[in-house]
């Protein structure tokens, strides 16, 4: 590892930067031959960058002598590149030179180009990458066709799967760009995934983009009501007082707001927007829906959420009223990745007033919200990320219809026999793990509540 | 099966401390605040912190500390969030947190003030006061909250480099001084999670590949921040559990090496998200006994490559975290050890 003579080398070149600074070309010069033999002494990268300030600021600097500095710290990038392509400290100077402007995206492809090759799992020069085509505006599918050659070069390209599952997240977005639909892609990267899988099946590279594909097969992209309170069919009691003396009721005594009214809250499985009285009626007989203001719940002051609340106003006579709510029956309703809400649904249940008396010689006589437990129901609550478990919550509430769609259906049915296939070739223990995923996905699919123990003897297998 | 050569290994972290001319401590020239953080948290865990001269040590560090508050890789190098870290945690190592203190610094200027009104001498009244004002700028913030950006992300000095290293820097150097209202943790976790990806995993920046030591920086600060639960354990939990090899060694990334620096990134971060059940700890234990230099001391990267005080540390921790006999526990958010971590927040 270490000769004597680089050792020596190492030794003479320590860092010993002129004090008071100065930037004269002989000590620019030294730090290049020392960034040269270790890029990681990252003073020495800072100096450089002092060096090309000072030059930039010269009265006598110009469009020729400014082109001239940056392309020097550009040859020096890439000698000390040479040396460890992993130095952040090198790839952050070169990042630096670029935001000075100077080089063309043709020269920084061609420099990533060679360094991809040496190592094509280097991720800095996939961050590189991704830096290069955002700033320079390269487009997605071109970028996506170069992670298929670097797949097909190498199927075992763990970094290329990554980049590929990036860009097509980002173009599977409704406003995106260049938007594809997941309907004709997927089973074409089933396809391309299969290449892999059946190449070389102990390699880990292609199950977890095949993990992947199965999450975006399986949850949908148009956003669904996952709950709300109060639940449907539940009702609730408001013990009404105007004195309100904070003493815990319930846990969840913070849903106290202003006297006399209570929330209607909606729990999105994903953050959408235009959630108004138009998109949402409510139909109750002490409150007119126009009255209501939706208000998103979310830390930023964002106008899109998961969670939605309106107060209805509750009236301090004795009342036992119906109320219903409807939500997405007008257009509207859209989430953050631009897909409308889809499934108009209906909710409903019973509000129960019972005034107290001013006096009451009650204890804990507080204006609160009186909850059983029975009326506080999660539907299916989906986590986006848990692919496993969202497995089981595809179908949210009664009287929805399924949100599952033909081409899923086939998309999974094809992988399943892919996958019988490839185990009775090969013993592979991802292979099994990844069939067993499938056949929960495809039961959860079919049959919302019944029938989920169809494949399961398959599955414990 | 091998035993911990701890002896071996004490001797070895003490012998590169005090050469420094050696090729190993030249290469690290720049970088010599960590590598005392890695070598004296290693002596810690094997119960030999009291081979050193903490005076010598902690004025060295001092002497890395720059205006801004930073601290820098060694004498004559820049400030950078990275030897902030190390520095701080050394500091802690030695229950010398006090050398930050602002209270105690505040009080430096005042007496220094009045004697030197006594004694008349104005220039060295000057200078003593312009230094103990810098120094009371510089303890309040170490420089970190003015690293904070827009977006939440931490950049690693005045020149910008943005990473998810530096975040859990940021976090776990703060929560170390108790004092991490001085940055937005709001957005912090929330530039975090712009970072987590298909797999579960974390990456440097939005889009970046899941690498097991950026998965420990991210998970770790979400530990510190209490945001654990954006975390999808059993989806990041099989793509950790997945480093282990045939050796019994640890990957960094799917198809690539065991290394046992490793041992630490995703056995920390597995402990973290309570999937650690998930690996074969005995087969990871020979493997990390596997890697030592039994001879001559000190770990490396894996069997019969070449020793170094960073994989020491990484192999000894690991070992700790896998409940190796005679080791003292170690934190696996804080990476101290857990009787340092509960003198920081238990007592006094």
């Amino acid at each position: 590892m270490a000769g004597p003579e680089k050792h020596r080398n190492l030794k003479m070149k320590r860092l010993r930067l002129p004090k008071p600074r100065s930037y004269t070309k002989e000590a620019v010069e030294l730090s290049a031959k020392l960034l040269e033999i270790n890029p990681e002494s990252y003073t020495a990268w800072n100096y450089r960058k002092l060096a090309v300030e000072h030059y930039l600021n010269l009265p006598d600097c110009n469009p020729d002598s400014i082109k001239s500095v940056l392309d020097d710290e550009l040859r020096v990038v890439e000698n000390a590149l040479r040396q460890n392509f992993k130095s952040y400290g090198a790839w952050h100077h070169r990042k630096w030179v670029l935001s000075k402007g100077n080089s063309s995206i043709d020269n920084e492809l061609r420099l990533l180009d060679k360094f991809q090759k040496a190592d094509s799992r280097n991720f800095h020069a996939w961050n590189y990458r991704r830096f290069i085509a955002e700033s320079m505006k390269r487009s997605k599918q071109d970028e996506l066709k170069y992670t298929e050659d670097m797949i097909y070069t190498n199927f075992s390209n763990y970094s290329a799967w990554h980049n590929r599952s990036v860009l097509l997240s980002a173009l599977f977005e409704k406003k995106a760009e260049g938007f594809l639909s997941k309907e004709k892609v997927l089973p074409e990267e089933y396809e391309f995934i299969h290449q892999a899988i059946f190449t070389d099946p102990d390699d880990q590279s292609g199950w977890f983009y095949h993990l992947w594909l199965l999450d975006q097969t399986v949850t949908t992209d148009s956003p669904l009501l996952a709950s709300s309170w109060p639940g449907h069919g539940s009702d609730v009691l408001l013990v009404g007082d105007r004195r309100y003396n904070g003493s815990a009721f319930s846990p969840f005594s913070a849903l106290h707001s202003d006297s006399g009214s209570f929330p209607i809250v909606l729990y999105f499985n994903q953050p959408v927007g235009g959630v108004n009285s138009s998109t949402v009626t409510v139909e109750c007989g002490f409150n007119k829906n126009e009255d209501l203001l939706w208000k998103p719940l979310s830390a930023s002051n964002s106008q899109t959420a998961r969670v939605w609340v309106a107060h209805l106003k509750v009236p301090s006579s004795d009342l036992h009223s119906t109320v219903e709510v409807s939500v997405g029956h007008t257009k509207g309703i859209i989430s953050t990745r631009g897909f409308e809400y889809s499934h108009p649904s209906m909710l409903s249940f019973k509000v129960h007033v019972q005034p107290m008396e001013r006096d009451s010689s009650q204890v804990s006589v507080a204006e609160s919200i009186s909850l059983r437990e029975e009326n506080f129901k999660v539907y299916g609550k989906q986590s986006e990320e848990s692919i496993i478990d969202s497995f089981d919550q595809l179908i949210i509430k009664n009287g929805h219809e399924t949100t599952a769609s033909n081409w899923r259906f086939e998309a999974l049915a094809k992988e399943i026999e892919c996958f019988r296939e490839l185990l009775s070739l090969v013993d592979c223990k991802i292979g099994k793990l990844t069939l067993a995923r499938l056949l929960k996905a495809y039961d959860a699919m079919s049959y919302p509540f019944a029938n989920k123990l169809v494949h399961s003897e398959e599955v414990l297998e | 099966m091998a035993e911990l050569a701890v002896d071996k290994h004490v001797k070895y972290i003490l012998a590169v401390e005090k050469n420094k001319d050696s090729f190993e401590s030249v290469v690290m020239d720049h970088l010599r605040m960590n590598g005392a953080y890695w070598g004296l948290t290693a002596l810690d865990l094997l119960g030999k912190l009291d081979s050193v001269n903490v005076d010598e040590v902690i004025s060295w560090i001092l002497k890395c500390q720059h205006e801004s508050g930073g601290f820098s890789g060694n004498i004559g190098h820049d400030p950078h969030i990275l030897y902030t870290l190390s520095a701080v945690q050394v500091l802690a190592l030695f229950n010398r947190l006090d050398v930050l203190d602002i209270d105690k610094v505040a009080t430096c200027i005042l007496s220094c003030v009045l004697l030197m009104k006594l004694f008349a001498h104005r220039w060295l009244y000057e200078s003593i006061v312009s230094s103990c004002t810098s120094c009371f700028a510089q303890v309040s913030k170490l420089d970190i909250t003015g690293l904070q950006n827009e977006d939440g992300s931490f950049s690693g000095d005045m020149w910008g480099e943005v990473d998810t290293r530096f975040s859990y820097i940021a976090i776990c150097c703060l929560s170390i001084l108790c004092c991490l209202d001085k940055i937005n943790v709001e957005k912090a976790v929330s530039y975090i999670l712009s970072c987590k990806n298909l797999d579960g995993g974390f990456g440097c920046t939005p889009g970046g590949e899941s690498h097991a030591g950026q998965i420990f920086c991210c998970v770790g600060a979400l530990a510190l921040t209490g945001s654990l639960h954006y975390v999808d354990k059993d989806l990041l939990g099989w793509w950790l559990c997945e480093r282990q090899v045939k050796s019994g060694g640890l990957n960094g990334r799917p198809e690539k090496l065991p290394d046992v620096c490793y041992s630490w990134w995703v056995l920390s971060s597995l402990i973290m998200i309570d999937r650690v059940h998930w690996i074969d700890k005995e087969k990871l234990v020979k493997f990390i006994l596997d890697c030592q230099d039994v001879e001559n001391g000190g770990i490396s990267d894996r069997p019969d490559d070449a020793v170094d005080v960073y994989h020491t540390y990484f192999g000894v921790a690991g070992l700790s975290l896998l409940n190796y006999p005679g080791l003292k526990a170690i934190d696996p958010a804080y990476a101290l050890p857990v009787d340092v971590v509960n003198r920081i927040f238990f007592s006094g």
